[in-house]
């Protein structure tokens, strides 16, 4: 697998504090990773160092291929656009102005191409309406065309729903799709909004106390969550084989446990699995926030 | 560096609080040779081109923090400086972008000024009193102490991120080194010997015999505060406007201090993590 963003033991202290701990991180081209976490998990120190705002105090990174430690990440560099727990605008001056900055600060000789970023963000009726009049939302929207401007391949997102209205956040969410589904572009996106990063993300990546606890793909993730019983019983054979005889869907997970899917009830589970043994039985949650709770509370 | 050059020249010249330092610059440059010439009328007094015309920087001293604040501490607090290392712009690039840019400013703010004196000094004020050359080498002398001002607010204000603290950083050093080549000055201005004084006998003042000046400095120590008056802003500023400057050895140590400076500013912001 073609990976746009790896990182391999990456750790970055402030002081006596460990932000990051050997986090060792794969981000699939073409993927939207979603980068899962409580307050203070690293996720946003992560994303800074990655994008070469601070450095590391250990380990490595490489994007697309090269290390950080290669003078030509430099121009790999130039491929990433992101956006760092606020938007990183002038507000001073209007959408386009700012967006003209940006291309100033990339080199691009011209500017035929920002009304189109303009358009795809929902900006393109400012005129000249400076930054600072601006909504929440259509600050964080400046803050992602600034981002996309030059587009780059991979694009780093922190938290970009936040503060955002219903509304708003539909409009963010379906304008990710579209830069990953129409643009090609490969986005790592941080989110608390668990329902929402569960709609548009193919990967995730679930950091606790500065440490990557867990990677997984969507349908992995979709058959971890899926509805079952969790059962955990004396003998795994004799529950293999009363299962089977009565044709239910299940998966061994390890030695005395195993879980059983579909629309099945505590006693029925009982009854079947009688001769095995029931020592526990408990229902698993069906959506990344139980799996995220699961996966963080470290019982996964 | 060069993309990154234009693009912060670009954001200087639309910074507001620039333009608003750039119209005072013009206002006092044309202010200075009016002044003069409403002194002649009303009071025959005679003003020379040269009288005034250092005002500047006195004036700068305090300007140029205002504005190198303001500039970089928005992009700082903007957050804008994190779009120019996460697209490859190496810290020392943005750095001397900044610094760079800073000296046009500077070097902007000095033309403002100088463009209205000269135009309506030329015909409301006296010529010229001293030789052009040494004006002119006081002008170049008085240029580099504003640039080496320049780098001090950029190093500061590259490592504090704050606008408002790194105005208030910036202003207090400023004054300190007013203050600290002001008192150079009077030291090296008291006399060897007091020999006017007086004291009462019988109702009467009678001259004392001169007696040696304990606060004169004395030869030993004498390159120590001609030092401190040649290389701090307040003994460059009253050397010059005083028309009595040592201007090379003003202009070297502005150039060193600078340099020196920018280099120190330079090495505390490649360590610093941003945010």
């Amino acid at each position: 697998m073609d990976f746009v963003l790896e990182t391999k033991n990456l750790s970055k202290s402030y002081g006596h504090s460990h932000a990051l701990s050997g986090v060792d991180m794969h981000v699939p081209k073409n993927s939207v990773y979603g980068l899962v976490g409580r307050n203070g998990a690293g996720k946003t120190t992560l994303m800074r160092v990655v994008t070469g705002i601070q450095r590391e105090s250990g380990g490595s990174y490489s994007l697309f291929g090269v290390d950080n430690k290669d003078k030509k990440i430099v121009k790999e560099r130039k491929r990433v656009g992101s956006m760092i727990e606020s938007p990183s605008i002038f507000l001073d001056i209007s959408a386009e102005e700012n967006l003209k900055m940006q291309y100033r600060i990339l080199g691009l000789p011209s500017f035929s191409d920002i009304p189109e970023i303009l358009r795809i963000v929902g900006l393109e009726d400012t005129g000249k309406k400076k930054a600072a009049s601006f909504s929440f939302g259509m600050k964080q929207r400046l803050g992602i065309a600034m981002a996309i401007a030059g587009s780059p391949d991979l694009l780093i997102l922190d938290e970009p729903i936040n503060g955002l209205d219903p509304e708003a956040i539909v409009e963010m969410r379906e304008l990710i799709i579209r830069l990953n589904k129409e643009m090609h572009m490969t986005i790592v996106v941080s989110s608390h909004i668990l329902d929402e990063l569960s709609r548009v993300a193919t990967y995730y990546g679930f950091l606790d106390s500065g440490r990557m606890v867990k990677e997984i793909s969507r349908e992995e993730m979709d058959k971890e969550c899926r509805k079952a019983m969790r059962v955990k019983v004396k003998s795994i054979e004799k529950a293999s084989v009363s299962l089977s005889r009565f044709g239910l869907e299940y998966s061994i997970i390890d030695d005395d446990t195993l879980d059983l899917y579909g629309e099945i009830g505590f006693q029925e589970v009982l009854k079947l699995l009688e001769n095995a043994g029931v020592v526990d039985i408990e229902k698993r949650n069906e959506n990344l926030e139980g799996f995220f709770i699961n996966t963080i509370g470290g019982k996964v | 560096m060069i993309k990154l050059f234009r693009s912060d020249i670009h954001a200087l010249f639309l910074d507001k609080g620039f333009r608003i330092i750039s119209l005072f610059s013009i206002i006092l440059g044309a202010f200075m040779p009016i002044l003069g010439y409403i002194n002649k009328i009303r009071y025959d007094e005679i003003t020379v081109f040269e009288d005034g015309f250092f005002i500047f920087l006195s004036a700068f001293s305090f300007s140029i923090p205002f504005f190198v604040s303001l500039f970089l501490g928005k992009s700082f607090e903007w957050g804008t400086v994190r779009n120019k290392l996460t697209v490859g712009h190496r810290r020392s690039e943005v750095y001397f972008s900044f610094l760079f840019t800073s000296f046009i400013g500077t070097l902007t703010l000095v033309v403002l000024y100088m463009v209205p004196y000269i135009l309506l000094g030329s015909f409301m004020l006296e010529k010229l009193e001293i030789p052009l050359s040494y004006f002119l080498l006081f002008i170049m002398a008085g240029i580099l102490v504003l640039l080496s001002l320049t780098s001090l607010a950029v190093a500061i204000n590259n490592n504090i991120h704050s606008r408002a603290i790194s105005l208030v950083v910036t202003l207090c050093v400023v004054i300190a080194l007013l203050m600290i080549g002001s008192i150079a000055v009077q030291m090296l201005l008291e006399p060897e010997m007091i020999t006017t004084s007086m004291t009462m006998v019988d109702g009467e003042f009678v001259p004392i015999d001169p007696y040696p000046n304990p606060r004169h400095v004395k030869e030993s120590q004498r390159w120590i505060w001609e030092s401190i008056k040649d290389s701090t802003l307040g003994g460059q500023i009253h050397q010059i406007t005083a028309l009595e400057c040592n201007w090379k050895s003003v202009s070297v140590y502005s150039i060193a201090l600078g340099v020196i400076i920018s280099i120190i500013g330079f090495i505390f912001f490649n360590k610093k993590d941003l945010k």
